[in-house]
């Protein structure tokens, strides 16, 4: 339908275009001939200038229009209800306005033309485009422009009368006959003929009405003045409808008080004096007021006197909607329902996606009535179909459960609405499904829960992927050595005539990456079992400097065959601390290795400090080797820290002994870090705390 | 008997270093060593190497750049290049692969293997 509407648009832009086209370069010689013509004429002067009479009817007409725009039951049908994805707006809202602005470009024109051609005839304005070419015995001209207008007629008609009858079953008669007890029993089987057939009921319902308020009441008001009726009509949506979407506080109460109130000054203002104007009621009201009450005339309203109609209608009916809605929401209570929907509406970027995910309902059904339902529509081949694809996407197809979960009732609504729009789905939905209202902590609750979820999994992801890093670098730093043993194994096992020196180094070397293995795997375990909690620290009070000496004294010799001086400045008495000794002994220890290891290579110097700093325990070990670049001073206590950077190799070892070093430090409460700069030695510092 | 055969061998490991620089030295080739890929390069200034056994995780100058250079320079655009790494995954290899190696090997590795390969690629000219 929408192609044949877009393609109706398009041949009357073309027919309306040409007919422009013709009155003001073929008539007359252009815009500015029109305009200097019908200046020169009295009685169209006073067209030209904006008197302080009308120019608040000016105000009152764009306003109904602007709203009408958007609230327009085939507006409305074509830009939200027709509309498949969003982004489809970006389009219209240029390309709308432009087709606007092109098809109102000749108004002016044709209409002045028009009054000056026919110059004290008595020919209706709306038809000039029509009867100009036609006086002209431009026949062609004539047809296509006669064609255009049936077009757009036709066009109105179709769409109009769909959206009326396509919001009065979906929103009116399904939900009342619902509520029929024998109807529902019927329909329950038939029910997707039953809905076509109120379709079409009403489709026929408002055509009927339409025709009887072109017979019964006079013909005549131009067809603009009869759509500025409909457009206050519908302009009264405008508060409720806006509201909805930006104000959390209004309630069902409130929209019920505006519309009711809106549709009743409109309906007194606009349409009963019509009603008189047809004969039904006696004249006098118009004059006198109903009862001899003056300030009730349905034009003068409490004596306002100074408005157009129209104006005078907007005025009122938008004053009283907007009281009504307003009061209406302050002095009653949202129910949780109400609130809930409010916060999803209003704060829809924030919480749709959640509300995807979690669907604040709590309620029972059977996911097979669910699939009946939707087949009563669809036909239960397409219903089992799109269950079959849902539970796919959902489970993996893997289990159909017997018991529905708010996903699945959820998505039946949606399938539904897609039918039958949302109100009826909603409430055919619920006589399958046993409902508990939820209240709105339970919601919010539920929201803040969802997205808790989703922060965790982020941080589960984030910790697999470590965990994945970890094993490939554990398994990485592990072919090095293999590589080495088999490659020496080989060549042994390959040339039995190496001599002995030779023979004497390769299997030197094949033991020590045995061994340089084993500490991987050893240290690899150890620092899982820190992480995972197993291991734990078994704490008793003793002197940390007592311990440093032990740990210096195994480390005298390497230091002395590498001829490097070590210095110990232990602060007396130092406070004994709370400490696990292995563990402390451990971390002293490969501080102390990774010294020698970095120490200058000729004049080696190592220096050992214990001293007290508040409540806390201070050791600091450093040498004088080479400066360990800043950026990487906080990554050095990572596992491989070389993670970060593939092909950066740390010089030795295994890439966990700091990282266990900071482990321990960490149960003990205690921090570790290092400092270096080309100033100063580079300076390894742990601190224990002294009140554990 | 034919000229002399120049090997170039590149590993920041010392104890693979040693394996490998023996294995070529047995095989009676004409071995230069380098402790990672810095030396790789000042090796490469002076004498053209008729094949490098490449490493790629290295320190400051990768394997990958090594092999990028030698296919750059005029003179040593034709020395065969071999990979041998423990960076084993699809992407490490085609990575080799698109710098320009002939071989990539993964480590741990076969010593037979590589001397058959060293051959081959010697042969193939």
């Amino acid at each position: 339908m929408v192609a044949g509407i877009a393609f109706e648009s398009i041949f009357k832009l073309i027919a309306f275009l040409l007919a422009g086209v013709f009155v003001s370069f073929y008539m007359f010689d252009g815009f500015g001939d029109i305009f200097r013509q019908a200046s020169q004429r009295l009685d169209l002067q006073a067209l030209f200038t904006l008197n302080t009479e009308n120019s608040s009817d000016w105000f009152y007409m764009l306003l109904v229009s602007a709203l009408a725009f958007v609230f327009l039951p085939r507006q409305f049908q074509m830009a939200v209800v027709e509309n498949k994805e969003s982004r489809h707006l970006d389009k219209a809202l240029w390309l709308f306005p432009l087709y606007l602005l092109l098809i109102n470009i000749f108004v002016l024109p044709i209409a002045l033309g028009g009054r000056l051609i026919f110059e004290g005839q008595a020919v209706h304005a709306d038809h000039y485009v029509l009867t100009i070419p036609m006086s002209q015995d431009q026949t062609l001209l004539t047809l296509v422009v006669y064609l255009g207008g049936f077009a757009a007629a036709t066009s109105m008609i179709i769409v109009a009368s769909l959206a009326l009858s396509l919001m009065l079953t979906n929103n009116l008669l399904i939900p009342l006959a619902v509520r029929i007890p024998s109807f529902r029993q019927y329909y329950s089987q038939d029910l997707g003929y039953s809905v076509i057939m109120l379709r079409r009921i009403s489709i026929v319902l408002v055509l009927l009405l339409s025709y009887l308020y072109l017979h019964t009441l006079p013909a005549r008001f131009a067809l603009v003045s009869i759509g500025l009726v409909s457009f206050v009509a519908v302009a009264q949506f405008a508060p409720s409808f806006i509201g909805g979407i930006y104000w959390k506080n209004a309630t069902k109460f409130g929209a019920k008080m505006s519309l009711l109130t809106g549709f009743g000054i409109w309906a007194y203002t606009l349409i009963f004096p019509t009603l008189i104007e047809a004969g039904l009621f006696s004249k006098t009201i118009l004059t006198e007021g109903p009862w001899g009450l003056a300030w009730l005339r349905p034009q003068q309203l409490l004596g306002l006197d100074t408005l157009s109609p129209i104006a005078h209608a907007t005025f009122w009916s938008f004053s009283g909607n907007i009281l009504a809605y307003v009061l209406g929401s302050v002095f009653s209570v949202q129910s949780s329902k109400e609130h809930n929907q409010a916060l999803l509406f209003v704060e829809v970027f924030e919480h749709s996606k959640s509300y995807e995910e979690v669907v604040a309902w709590k309620g029972k059904a059977r996911r097979e009535d669910l699939e009946n339902l939707v087949g009563n529509f669809l036909g239960q081949v397409r219903s089992k179909e799109l269950f079959r694809q849902f539970a796919m996407a959902q489970n993996g197809g893997l289990k159909n459960p017997a018991i529905a979960s708010a996903k699945w009732v959820n998505f039946t609504e949606k399938v539904l609405a897609g039918a039958v729009g949302a109100a009826s789905a909603r409430i055919m939905v619920s006589t399958v499904v046993k409902e508990e209202e939820m209240s709105k902590e339970e919601v919010i609750a539920l929201l803040k829960e969802s997205q808790e979820i989703k922060k965790v999994n982020q941080e589960l992801t984030k910790l697999d992927k470590q965990k994945d890093d970890f094993i490939s670098t554990v398994t990485h730093e592990m072919r090095t050595p293999i590589t080495s043993i088999r490659a020496f194994a080989e060549i042994l096992h390959d040339h039995p005539d190496l001599d002995a020196d030779d023979k004497e180094q390769f299997l030197h070397t094949i033991i020590k990456e045995t061994e340089r293995m084993n500490r991987l795997i050893d240290q690899v375990l150890e620092l899982e079992r820190f992480e995972s909690g197993k291991s734990s620290l078994h704490l008793q009070e003793a002197d940390l400097n007592a311990l440093l000496q032990e740990a210096y004294h195994t480390m005298k010799q390497v230091c002395k065959e590498k001829n490097i001086q070590v210095t110990l400045s232990l602060q007396e008495p130092l406070p004994w601390v709370f400490l696990d000794t292995d563990r402390i002994m451990q971390v002293l220890l490969n501080l102390l290795s990774n010294a020698v290891k970095f120490c200058d290579t000729t004049q080696g110097h190592i220096a050992l400090h214990t001293y007290r700093i508040l409540d806390e325990v201070q050791v600091s070990i450093s040498n004088n080797g080479q400066t360990i670049p800043s950026e990487m001073q906080g990554l050095i206590f990572d596992k491989f820290y070389q993670t970060e950077d593939q092909t950066v190799k740390k010089p030795k070892g295994s890439g966990l002994g700091l990282a266990i070093c900071r482990r321990i430090v960490e149960l003990h409460r205690g921090r570790i870090w290092v400092e270096s700069s080309p100033e100063r030695p580079t300076t390894f510092y742990f601190t224990l705390p002294i009140h554990l | 008997m034919k000229q002399v055969v120049n090997v170039l061998v590149v590993d920041d490991e010392p104890n693979i270093l040693m394996s490998l620089d023996f294995l070529m030295r047995k095989a009676g080739y004409q071995v230069f060593v380098a402790r990672n890929g810095k030396e790789a390069l000042e090796i490469v200034e002076r004498q053209i190497p008729d094949v490098v056994i490449l490493d790629i995780m290295m320190p400051e100058v990768d394997g990958y750049e090594v092999c990028q250079y030698i296919r750059r320079q005029e003179a040593s655009k034709h020395s065969k290049v071999i990979f041998l790494s423990a960076k084993t995954k699809e992407a490490d290899i085609q990575k080799g692969y698109e710098v320009g190696a002939n071989l990539f090997l993964a480590k741990p590795f076969s010593t037979k293997n590589l001397l058959i390969k060293v051959k081959e690629l010697l042969a193939e000219g």
